[in-house]
């Protein structure tokens, strides 16, 4: 690999890490157009890099909404059981789906998540007065004025089937599935945001370690290609989560959606066999 | 202090551990890679890719550490949830034994 392709893939996935983190997402979104449109690497390839710098997002986030009490362990113990399941039928469709068709679904992915993010992620109204139907899921977190917030877990059953096809999602396209995560819990399960984006987080790396933990040990993870993107992604992550944080705004969000649509344009090239920038 | 109490402040505890063990994994897996990296760049192939192997592998493995960390904590605690810490571990060996043969 030439110094510069390294330093590209390396500041790329940095920027894909900061922005993902920032957002409540693991940047795999990014970091597969990355490898494809830019580095010429086939999908599976690159699929199977973004994997682990998704799982590198993760983890590398993980600790401080863990710290600050916003994760809800028990209902991502919970969900993890249906993303888990849908990365396994994930995997078995791996190989049965033809590159084109996965490009054409990267990109449906890409414009779904552009519209949720010119859209804006709202606080739920929450309308159930009456007795809880999953109290052994419900928590409590502290805002920064240390007011205690409790909430509850509503709609499980809709939130499940979300997790199902965000985990078929992801070991197919290499990404976090924060397209469908987002809207299980916000919307679906009507959890605080700040809940459903750090339990979404913890999520993602159980999601996508079966498919990579496959991909590592047959031999199939190109080392050279996963060393500078899981770097940036894991700097990238600590970044998002120290910085961008504080940035996050209207200017960001439409930054965030004209990449996304950029992005989408190469890829549904992609899909339509028109070589944009991928090996044959 | 009553039990619900009580039982927010295990998950704290429980969520504390898992962010020890976050930071921990994250910082190895850092160290390693960067290793490699520079033992790759320098020529020395084979102790470079093994080191982001092993880089790699701390990453892969995390998430797995937790759910066997949560399955300990939760055998204390709740028998259910322990219970579904093992069923997304065992879909988590699952899926990857699935994934070797596909």
């Amino acid at each position: 690999m030439s110094l510069e392709l390294f330093a590209i893939l390396l500041v790329g996935s940095l920027a894909a890490g900061a922005l993902g983190s920032a957002l409540g997402m693991a940047g795999g979104i990014f970091v597969v157009p990355l490898l494809t449109l830019v580095a010429h690497v086939p999908f599976p390839a690159a699929v199977a890099v973004s994997l682990v710098s998704v799982i590198a997002c993760s983890c590398a986030s993980a600790p401080g909404f863990l710290a600050a009490g916003l994760t809800n362990l028990r209902l991502a113990l919970v969900l993890e059981v249906f993303t888990a399941l849908g990365a396994l039928v994930g995997m078995l469709m791996i190989g049965l789906v033809p590159s084109t068709m996965l490009f054409g679904i990267f990109a449906a992915v890409l414009l779904v998540s552009a519209i949720q993010m010119i859209a804006g992620r709202r606080e739920p109204v929450v309308t159930d007065t009456g007795a809880s139907r999953h109290p052994r899921l419900d928590g409590v977190f502290r805002e920064r004025d240390g007011l205690a917030v409790p909430y509850r877990v509503t709609r499980l059953s809709l939130g499940m089937t979300f997790m199902f096809g965000a985990g078929t999602l992801s070991a197919l396209l290499g990404i976090g599935s924060g397209v469908l995560k987002i809207p299980a819990m916000d919307a679906a399960m009507r959890l605080p945001i700040k809940v459903s984006s750090a339990t979404a987080n913890l999520m993602i790396g159980v999601t996508a370690c079966g498919a990579a933990a496959a991909y590592l040990l047959a031999g199939t993870l190109d080392l050279e290609l996963a060393a500078p993107v899981v770097l940036g992604s894991l700097a990238g992550s600590l970044l998002g989560a120290q910085v961008l944080i504080r940035l996050a705004g209207p200017v960001l969000r439409v930054v965030f959606t004209v990449v996304l649509v950029a992005l989408a344009i190469p890829m549904t090239a992609n899909a339509f066999d028109l070589g944009w920038g991928v090996v044959a | 202090m009553n039990e619900r109490s009580t039982a927010h402040e295990d998950e704290r505890a429980l969520a504390r551990r898992i962010a020890v063990l976050m930071r921990i994994g994250t910082s190895m897996a850092a160290v390693l890679l960067t290793i490699g990296v520079t033992l790759l760049g320098a020529g020395a192939q084979t102790p470079g890719r093994g080191l982001i192997t092993a880089g790699c592998a701390v990453l892969v493995l995390l998430p797995v550490a937790r759910l066997v960390q949560m399955a300990s904590h939760y055998a204390h605690t709740d028998k259910v949830f322990m219970l579904v810490s093992l069923l997304v571990l065992a879909l988590v060996v699952t899926g990857a034994v699935t994934g070797l043969g596909a």
